[in-house]
This record gives structure tokens, sequence and C-alpha cells, in this order.
């Protein structure tokens, strides 16, 4: 990007520096754009603020230890990352979990699928400039399913719940009676927030036919996730190739149609009525029994490597994992959906406006945290 | 060594030049209003009371001004499910206090390579003109600085000078985002005088004079009811003129960061950042003055008043805290497509209105209508206002995405 | 559930057009030399049998003597999956193509390739380190860094 290139019409494009400390609270990023006037000519993403070679530390750490690393990568999502380390362990090792403790995984996952939304569209409407009211109303919401993860395992973002072979507690007693409490009042509040948000003349101009993005492409460039799925592609991991209990439960996939902000937007509040719809499936055919397999305490796998995938609330979270026979992983590879969505950036921003970029930049829903691992 | 010499002098000599220039400006002002005062309606406030009223009502703007920082954190807040300040002073009232001496005691810094002295005055140039504004608001009803007989039109004459502020701050601060809003500040503010122009000239048509104290005189009827198309039209323009939301682009937190004011701290920012509330509150009262009813003179209808500013101030806070903002080539086409016609239609529909009444009931003009003449414009207006806001979006589906969004097979619940 | 493709079943697809390529006998993943790399990839995705048109995931592992690179692709249409990994012998001055062109989401896993294991991708179009800065000593992903 030069920023002396002259423009057709004589004048020169400036180089904007939407800097590293931004009052954008979707993390520590640094966007250089090129502008003319107000419309969008180049924008090129950096990041790196925030890394912290999760790869590097899971080669010295043992198999269990990692799961500590693996919360702090999508650190609104922790229990969606560690459970796809271990789908990847468990498919190296070949141990599987006893049933309740993958409905208890689900039901979890979910949880946190809705929290991670809520995030998602409130830091988007904040964006937008609706000064975080509707961000605070969300914020309401999510603390009550942290506490009811605190309830679970003690911790409200850095879990590390799930344990080869199991989950690392069982319910505690009254978690039932909290949790419908919750889906029944949540219910209301998608309600609520559909008929604040959706109905909007400032939100439907700013959103709708802005930054489309064709199937084909999202394909080409990688993109999973949510992402995808508001550009009609019909592809969520949960249905087409299941994991855990999936294939035993009903719900739907909601699907968009044109790629664009709206599309991404709704397609989100659409799947958090789907996890409510799985999450009271799931606690209503619970089973009985134990939570956990026994293992070892330090795990050595047979040598070769494995591919766990799960459908992250940001898109498909892969985890490689490479053992050569030792309590540490000779290689973790981490596909993290944030990284790759990123490639879909540039196309998105290229002539639209200045003010629309930090907007697509959220409906994309990326975590700093998980782009620099 | 001389060429630096010789720039640093021609900056200089610029800086020295636009001091000269702008000097007589204030001269003048302040030389004009002298005799006006003295030979003017109100002896009360003539000689040594001018000043006395002067320096109370001065305090009394500041300490508003402080006071509303704080009113707006604790209800926008309430609107978010939170409590906002209510930790300084009994119930955090002293929060605007504390803010103002955390601004004056912080480091005034200036960037190397902005223009220092254009830096400095522009937060002059943005607060004073506001502060002039209210030389003719009647604010103790009866009782106003100075007495103009060109009331209303001085008010926005002068407002429209904060434009001036605005761009040389953004332009001192030689940086990017700061030339951003900026622009964007300016082309904002001058769209929107067109359509505020026009609206008031509607109420000045129907008062029949220009001068703030004759135009509450003369409403027998709240002209809220005669014109309330004019009321929309006027309460989203100077939303626009104060660069709220939801048309706060300049100060987009999550763009530009702060806009035209990125560099500002300490005093200077206070300045700007207080201009903004003093706008709002001095706006509110000529809002509340041309469109909510008469004013009793006396404490009694200061009171009065203050209340219906809070009206309007409490609508002000309740589109920010519930509205996303506006992007600029959107404020633009509002302001040009949607509320020029709109103000176009009103003027002349009222012009007719006012023919027709005149000719009815056999009045000069000039003078000013009364109850009954009123009360028919006021039907003619309603219906225009029904008939272009509430029935035409129905009737051509409401908001124009309806049609895409129905195709996409989604359904929208609730209005806007 | 998504088929995941075994070497048995994409060897005999593959080894009429590319018998030259491939690496016939490791036991059980499929290895594909560096050179043609770009031809066998644009047959991936234009096959009406294999359709894989997302590249899923993009890795680098060192081994020692030489770095394994491991290309997962994905078809969504057909529903199946397929792992291919390319050798490369030796530790200094590492160099593959690229396949930016082919899947446009290679642009930003290749960088980060770069950037953590010190192989370089010729072709690409913005071939620049992604977390790490300018000037950055060393690869930090190798098994010899720290």
């Amino acid at each position: 990007m030069n920023e002396s290139e002259k423009n057709s019409d004589g004048t020169e494009s400036v180089l904007l520096n939407l800097g590293p400390q931004h009052p954008s609270t979707h993390g520590v990023f640094r966007l250089r754009t090129l502008l003319d006037g107000e419309e969008v000519i180049d924008v090129e993403p950096i990041f790196g603020y925030l890394h912290r070679g999760s790869s590097k530390l899971a080669e010295e750490r043992s198999y269990t230890q990692v799961i500590t690393l693996t919360d702090r990568l999508d650190y609104l999502a922790g229990m969606s990352n560690n459970l796809a380390y271990i789908t990847a362990l468990e498919k190296l090792t070949e141990i599987s979990p006893p049933e309740r403790a993958r409905y208890l995984r689900v039901i979890m996952v979910e949880l946190m699928r809705i929290a991670s939304h809520l995030m998602g569209i409130g830091f988007l409407i904040n964006d937008l400039g609706a000064w975080i009211t509707p961000l605070m109303h969300m914020f309401r919401e999510r603390e009550k399913i942290l506490d009811l993860f605190e309830m679970v395992c003690g911790a409200r973002i850095t879990f590390s719940y799930m344990r080869l072979g199991g989950v690392s507690h069982d319910l505690p007693i009254g978690f039932e009676k909290s949790i419908n409490e919750f889906l029944d009042d949540f219910e209301n509040k998608i309600k609520e927030y559909e008929n604040l948000l959706l109905g909007n003349e400032i939100i439907l101009s700013r959103m709708v036919g802005v930054a489309p993005l064709t199937g084909e492409r999202a394909i080409n460039c990688s993109v999973t996730g949510p992402n995808l799925r508001a550009s009609g592609v019909d592809w969520d991991l949960r249905k087409k190739d299941p994991y855990e209990i999936y294939d035993q439960i009903d719900f739907e996939v909601p699907l968009g149609e044109k790629g664009d902000n709206w599309d991404r937007l709704v397609v989100r509040i659409e799947e958090m009525k789907q996890s409510v719809r799985i999450i009271r499936q799931c606690m209503y055919g619970l089973p009985q029994g134990p939570y956990r397999t026994d293992t070892d305490f330090f795990v050595r796998p047979p040598e070769g490597e494995a591919y766990g995938m799960v459908e992250a609330p940001k898109g498909e979270l892969g985890f490689y994992l490479v053992s050569d026979g030792t309590i540490a992983p000779y290689r973790m590879g981490i596909r993290s959906p944030s990284f790759i969505n990123l490639t879909v950036l540039r196309e998105l921003c290229v002539g639209w406006k200045l003010a629309d970029i930090i907007v697509n930049f959220g409906t994309l829903d990326i975590n700093v945290g998980e782009v620099d691992r | 060594m001389w060429a630096k010499w010789i720039a640093k002098m021609q900056t200089r000599l610029f800086n020295i030049a636009v001091l000269i220039l702008l000097t007589p400006v204030f001269l003048l002002v302040y030389i004009i209003k002298e005799p006006i005062v003295y030979y003017g309606s109100l002896n009360i406030l003539s000689g040594i009371n001018f000043f006395i009223g002067l320096f109370i009502l001065v305090n009394f703007l500041l300490v508003v001004t402080t006071m509303l920082t704080f009113v707006e954190r604790r209800l926008v807040a309430r609107m978010q499910n939170r409590i906002g300040p209510n930790r300084v002073g009994p119930f955090g009232i002293l929060q605007g206090f504390a803010d103002l001496i955390k601004l004056i005691t912080k480091e005034d810094l200036v960037p190397t390579l902005a223009n220092r002295t254009v830096f400095s005055l522009a937060p002059i140039l943005i607060m004073a003109p506001v502060l002039l504004m209210f030389a003719v608001i009647p604010i103790l009803p009866g009782f106003t600085i100075a007495d103009l007989d060109i009331g209303i039109f001085y008010v926005v004459a002068i407002t429209s000078l904060g434009s001036l502020g605005v761009f040389a701050a953004g332009w001192a601060s030689n940086s990017k985002y700061s030339l951003y809003g900026a622009v964007r500040g300016v082309a904002q503010l001058v769209s929107y005088e067109v359509p505020l122009v026009l609206s008031i000239c509607t109420i000045v048509l129907l008062a029949g004079s220009l001068n703030l104290n004759q135009i509450t005189g003369a409403q027998e009827i709240p002209f809220i009811l005669v014109q309330p198309l004019a009321f929309v039209i006027v309460l989203f323009s100077v939303a626009a003129e104060l660069n709220r939301t939801p048309f706060d682009l300049n100060e987009a937190d999550s763009e530009i960061v702060a806009g035209f004011h990125t560099e500002y701290s300490g005093t200077k920012f206070a300045l700007i950042y207080g201009t903004e509330y003093l706008a709002a509150f001095g706006w509110s009262v000529v809002i509340a003055i041309l469109f909510l009813g008469r004013l009793e003179p006396g404490v009694g209808g200061f009171l009065i008043l203050m209340a219906k500013t809070s009206i309007i101030l409490f609508l002000f806070f309740w589109f920010r805290g519930t509205w996303p903002r506006v992007r600029i080539d959107q404020i633009l086409a509002i302001a040009w497509k949607i509320m020029f016609p709109l103000a176009t239609i009103n003027i002349i529909v009222t012009g007719g209105a006012i023919l027709l009444v005149q000719s009815l009931f056999n009045l000069k003009s000039g003078t000013p209508l009364g109850l009954q003449p009123l009360a028919i414009i006021a039907i003619i207006n309603i219906v225009l206002f029904v008939v272009l806001l509430l029935v035409l979006p129905l009737i051509k589906g409401l908001g124009r995405f309806d049609d895409e969004l129905k195709a996409r097979g989604l359904e929208i619940k609730g209005g806007n | 559930m998504t088929l995941e493709l075994t070497k048995e079943d994409i060897v005999p697809l593959l080894v009429d057009q590319f018998k030259d390529v491939i690496d016939l006998d490791a036991d059980q993943n499929l290895y594909i030399n560096a050179e043609n790399l770009h031809e066998v990839c644009l047959f991936f995705r234009d096959d009406p049998q294999f359709q894989m048109d997302m590249l899923r995931y993009l890795d680098c592992v060192d081994y020692i003597d030489h770095f394994e690179l491991r290309y997962a692709l994905l078809s969504l249409k057909k529903n199946q999956s397929a792992i291919f990994k390319v050798r490369l012998w030796g530790r200094d001055s590492l160099e593959i193509p690229s396949v930016v062109d082919v899947w446009e989401g290679a642009n930003l896993q290749e960088r980060e390739i770069y950037d953590l294991m010190g192989v370089e991708f010729t072709n690409h179009p913005n071939m620049k380190r992604v977390f790490l800065w300018e000037g950055f000593p060393g690869h930090p992903l190798r098994k010899d860094f720290l």
C-alpha cells in the first residue's frame, strides 16, 4: 500500500491506521487502511499482539496440562476449545467417555455458544454506535450463563472442564432447576432482542446489503461457522460430521441467503434459539451413570497423529495432535476459525466506506486470542 | 538556518494576522450589545445590574453544564441496566465537578506538528458562540440580557459560527483522525442548518415576530400541536447540530477515535466537551420556548421552563442511549433528501394556511393570531403530519427494506 | 458422516495421471512431491470424483531431518475429506509452491507457516510474517529454537 499513489482524479489516498489500542473492544489488532475520501481502497490487518506461542508451550506440557492452554485461545468460548482438544486426544488414545459425560459436554458447549453469540452480537451493535445499551442487556444474560458454569466447575472464563475420558465435575444439586429457569427466561429475552434490534431502521440501513459474500467465495477462502452459513452454504459439523451425541438430537441449522452483514447477524440470533432447543433435549434425556472413565495421570498415547474438530461458535475449531509416545505432545497444531476467517476481511471492506470497516469486522466475530494463539 | 527562521516567522505572522482579523469581530459584538441594552426595553438589566445579571447567568449555565454530564451518564446507565455514577457526593451529584477538576488539572498537550495558536484558539471559537447564544434567551422569563428584535435569527446565526471552530480544531491538530472528524463535522453542521432554519421560519410566521419573548406570548395553543412536523424536524436537526447520537459519527469511538477533538486534553478538552452539553441545554431551552407554550414571568415561570427543557433534554439522552449511529453519507442523505423536502412542504402549507386564516378572520398581517385561527392551522398541520409521517410510510411499506427482507423469508416483528 | 478418504481410496484415482509424483511406497500417508504440488491440488479441486473445494487445514511438523506439510482438504458437496502430505528434506532454505490461486484460504495459513517454521512459499502474493515482526531472529516453532 503506497500512500502517494494518485487516484484517477489527481487526489492522493490517505493511509489511516486504526491502531492497536482501539476503543472498540474486539481485542488488540491493527488495521492499515488506504482511503480515498470515505471509500476504502485497501485494508491490511496486522495481528500478532497477542501471540503467546500456545503451540510451542504445548510441547513442554503433559496432555492434561495442555487443557489449561486451550482455555485461553478463544477466551470467550472456553468450553468449545476444551472439547476440540479432548476430541483430538480421544481419537489419538481411543478412549471413549461414558454417555453421561457426552450429554454434559453438549450441554456446556451449547451454553457456551449462546454466551459467545451474545457477546458477538452485543459488541457488533456497540460498534454500530448504540452506546453499549444492547451490550449491557446481553451481558446480563451472559452473567446468568457464567453463574451456571460457576455452579458446575467453579470458573467463569477459563474452565478446563473437559478431561480425557469425560468431564471434571458432575452437575451439582439445583443445577437442573437453575438451567430450566434460565432457558425459560432466555426465550423471552431473545424475542425482546429481536424486537429491539431487527426492526430498527438505522441497523437495517447499515447492515442490509452491505458487504455481501458469495457462497463459492466463502468456501474458497476456507471460511467456516456462522459466516459460511450466512452465505447460504449448508455446512455445520454438528450435522454433517456429528460428534458426541449430536446425531441423536433434533435441531435445525439456520442459513442465510446473501451473506451480507444482516445475514450474519440474524444467523447468530437464530443459532441461539436452536441452542436452547438442544439444551432442553439434553437435559431431558440426561442419563445416570459415571461422568468420567479412569485414565492414567500422565497419558502416554501410542505414536501417531489425530485431528479432532468441533463446531465452535466462531467456526470449525480443530486440533492436530502428533504424539511420539511421551507424556507431552510432539506437535499441537490449532486450526483456529477466527484466523482463517480473516482471509476474507479485505474483500468485504474494499469498496465500502470507512464507517463500514469496523462493522464488517464485527460481523465476522473475530476473537484476537484465537487469531494469535 | 535562515530558511527555517523565515518559515518560523511566517507561521507566526500568519497566526498574528488571524488574531488581528478576529479581534475586531469580538470587539464589534461587544460594542453593539452595549447601546442595545442601554436603549433596550428592560431597564432593570442596565448599568451595574447588567453585570450582576450576566455573572449570575454565566455561573448558572456552567453549573448546569457540569450537572448535565452527570445526568446523562446516570440516565443512560439506567437504560442499560446499570447504576451509573453514585459515589461522588450524595447520589453522585458532584460527579460533574469531579470530572471538571480532573480535566483542568491534566497536562495540556499540544502535538508537535500542530499549529499552536489555532490549536489553542479553536476551543474558544467553539465555546464562545454557544455562550453568546444565551444573550437573547429568556431563561428567567421576562428578563433577557439583550432583548433583540431579531432573537431567533441571532441564535441561529451565532451557533453556526461553531462549525468554524470545529474545522479549526480538526485542521490544527495535524492528525488524520481529526481531519476526518472535522470534514464530516462541517458537512453535517452545514447541511442540517437548512431544515432547521426553514422549520423555525414557520414558527416565526405563526408568531409574527423574531423576538423570543413575543414568540412565547403568541402561543395560545402550544406550537408543538400547531406545527408537529416542524417540531420533529427541529428536534432531529438540533441533534445533528449538536453532534449527538444518532448523528454522532464525528465522535465515533469505534472508528476515528474521537474525531476533531482527538488531540485535545485538559482544559481545552473540557471546553469542547462542555460546549456540547451547554449547546444541548441552550437548544433545549430554545425548543421549549418555541414549541412548548407560554412562559409566566417570575420564579414560577423559571421552574416551568426548566421542566419543559428537561423533557426535551430527556429526549436527547434517550436517543443517545438507544439508537445506533447513522453513517455519514446516510446522514447527509437524510438532511437533503428527507428533511429538506419535508421542511419545504411544511412551510408552503403553513404559509397557505396562514393566508387562508387571515382572509377568513380578516386579520392584518403581522399581528399575532388568536386562539381560533391557531386552532384551524393546528388541525391542518396535524393532518399533514399524520399523512406525511405515518400514513405514507404505511402505504409504501414501512421502510425500504421490507421487500428485500420478505424475499429472504424473514419477518420483522416490532416497529422502528 | 464425513467420509474420510484413506490412501487406498485416493491412490487408484490419482495414479494414472500422477504416477511419478506420488511416493508409492510409504505406509499410511499419501506423500506428494513438492514440485508437482500445484497440479495435484488443481486436480483435487476440479476432478468430479473429489471436488475438494475447501482447504481445511494446512499444518507443518518439524521432524528433525525433514519437514512435513499436511494438507487437509474438504469437499462440501460430496461430504468427504482427504489428507495428503508433502515432505521437505533438510532444514534450510525450504521452498514449496504456494496454492493460494487454487484455494484462497491458504493465504494466511501459509504466512503463518513461514513465520513460525521457516518454510517459504513461492508465488505467494504477500509472503510476510504474520505474528512476529520483520527481523525477528529465527522461526520459533522449530525444534531447535530454544
